[in-house]
């Protein structure tokens, strides 16, 4: 589930293959609000998730890690 | 005549009910505690030598102290140039070349490379010893007041973000204007979650103080339920945004929301969708649709909230003072429901863009200000959007330009052709698409993190359709029609 995760969000924003998995995607600035929702909405579509963007607040998304928990706390 | 000056009008407003709040956020004030703030800083201020009519760099990224430095700085006669901590190297090289900036308010933040040489005026966030009143403060002498109240920036969707020479009295006018539109109350919470150096977050920050209100100024990247969060936690009464905010506001209900009763959209048309849900949500909401431009001090419409129903997709009537007229193709204005490019005129407009009387030229004319937006006005004087006049839109309220994306798309090695539209989006209003002929196999990851080291996130594409070729006319134009049904034809293409 990790692999496949990293790969969707790898791939969904476009982001450098060698990131870490506990690097910040948006604290960072490297990504905004709107990049959040629409990877969102990406895991989503590709997993068989219902997140919704009211449900997920920033230490919940902000690293590859943080979001394969959040993906697995709601499956 | 006195000359109007911003801070009189904004701390004018604060001198009764000293215990009442006035900034939230972090570090909150009340009414009394900005006052003596500000004094505190204009006297530390004046210590440190600053003048009248002098240029003074204010970062933003600090919280209360952007404010306070703006508040100190106008009541000195000073003019702020108000600018990003993470200003790109050009722009701040650019602003050095076109004013003779010294000095730099930045406690707090880190100051830009390009900025470094400018003398830091540091702020000890000290009140002033005891509680003041108006007239003991140091304020600028009519005589001595400049016209010019600072330097505020555009987005700079195309080139170097341009310097827009705003004076007091545009400013203060137009908030009063803007202010009789609003219906804020003095118990209102008003949060705007756009950069403090925009006019959208200045002007509001003016008209919410001058209501009596207490302002929330947010610049932090918000995820969406952050957001909701700050505006529950805040106990937020109003707040406003692009259409992108409202659609998730609309989503969350009065349940996670119990005390907002105002919500103002700006930046970008709001889907009748979206007015639907909000509506559906918060039944009793007052909801305030607005346009406005920097060049023109703030606002330029406000759709009256008794019209929203009836003129459900307008942005409403020109605030007292804006004169507004529509042109067509031959410079003739055009006749209600015809769409053409919209001017701008009145006193709040600005005299032009500083050290840059190409765009002054381009802009300016004796019809006013071209905005660059088209629309149209109904019988009633309605004002309707319907896009840009160039190549550039709004995607979730911020400025894209589609050339700008093409340009960038042809350096690419892994690109031999490339041309760029908007298309309709649900969330984000219009978004880009890039129609591209690669170089071999395409990789949408590989030329989105090309893009990427050189381009806005907001400039990403959203989408690439990958064609054999781009159809262009004889001039080298790139044919419409012939992509729309190249794209067809591949679509149904078994």
């Amino acid at each position: 589930m990790k692999e496949k995760i990293r790969s969707l969000v790898i791939n969904s924003l476009a982001i450098d293959n060698s990131i870490a998995d506990d690097a910040a995607l948006f604290s960072s600035g490297l990504l905004d609000s709107l990049s959040a929702v629409q990877l969102l909405f990406t895991l989503n579509d590709d997993l068989g998730m219902s997140l919704s963007p009211l449900d997920v607040a920033l230490d919940d998304f902000d690293t590859i890690n943080s979001i394969v928990s959040t993906v697995e706390r709601f499956s | 005549m006195m000359k109007k000056n911003i801070a009189r009008y904004v701390l004018g407003a604060l001198v009764a009910d000293g215990d009442a709040l006035c900034l939230l956020g972090p570090a909150p004030l009340t009414r009394l505690g900005l006052v003596t703030r500000v004094h505190g800083r204009a006297v530390e201020l004046v210590d440190l030598g600053v003048e009248a009519d002098e240029f003074v760099v204010v970062l933003s990224g600090r919280e209360e102290r952007f404010w306070v430095d703006l508040l100190a700085l106008w009541m000195l006669g000073a003019k702020p140039i108000c600018l990003e901590p993470d200003v790109a190297d050009d722009h701040g090289d650019n602003v050095l070349e076109i004013t003779d900036v010294r000095r730099i308010c930045a406690t707090g933040v880190e100051v830009p490379a390009s900025l470094d040489g400018l003398t830091p005026l540091p702020d000890s966030s000290q009140s002033a010893p005891t509680a003041a009143s108006l007239r003991e403060m140091p304020w600028v002498s009519p005589d001595d007041q400049p016209d010019i109240a600072g330097l505020i920036f555009t987005s700079g969707t195309t080139g170097l973000p341009k310097g827009v020479t705003l004076t007091h009295e545009q400013l203060v006018m137009n908030a009063l204007a803007t202010r009789d539109r609003l219906r804020l109350r003095p118990t209102d919470r008003l949060m705007i979650a756009t950069p403090f150096r925009f006019i959208s977050s200045i002007s509001h920050m003016i008209v919410t103080l001058m209501c009596g209100a207490s302002f929330h100024g947010v610049e932090s990247k918000l995820m969406i339920k952050d957001l909701m969060t700050e505006l529950a936690s805040q106990q937020i009464t109003a707040f406003g945004g692009s259409p992108f905010h409202v659609q998730f506001v609309a989503m969350a209900g009065t349940e996670r929301l119990p005390n907002l009763r105002w919500v103002m959209s700006s930046g970008d048309h709001l889907p009748v969708a979206t007015i639907d849900t909000l509506q559906t949500a918060f039944p009793d909401i007052e909801l305030h649709v607005v346009y406005g431009m920097a060049e023109m001090g703030g606002r330029i419409c406000s759709l009256p909230v008794d019209a929203l129903s009836r003129k459900m997709g307008a942005v409403g009537l020109p605030i007292s003072g804006i004169e507004l007229d529509i042109y067509d193709e031959d410079g003739l204005i055009s006749r209600p429901g015809e769409i053409g490019e919209i001017y701008v005129d009145g006193p709040y407009r600005f005299s032009g863009y500083l050290a840059r009387p190409d765009a002054n030229a381009e802009v300016l004319s004796d019809r006013g200000f071209r905005t660059g937006d088209k629309g149209y006005r109904d019988e009633d004087g309605y004002l309707f959007l319907a896009g840009r006049s160039d190549a550039v839109f709004k995607r979730s309220g911020l400025k894209v330009s589609t050339q700008v994306i093409t340009d960038e798309l042809k350096t690419l090695e892994m690109i031999s052709d490339a041309f760029v539209r908007s298309a309709p989006d649900q969330m984000e209003g219009h978004v880009p698409v890039a129609y591209v002929v690669p170089n071999g196999e395409f990789d949408r990851v590989d030329t989105v993190r090309a893009l990427r080291d050189r381009l806005a996130a907001n400039h990403i594409p959203a989408r690439f359709v990958v064609l054999p070729s781009i159809p262009r006319t004889g001039s080298g134009k790139v044919d419409r029609r012939a992509l729309d049904a190249l794209v067809n034809s591949l679509e149904n293409t078994p």
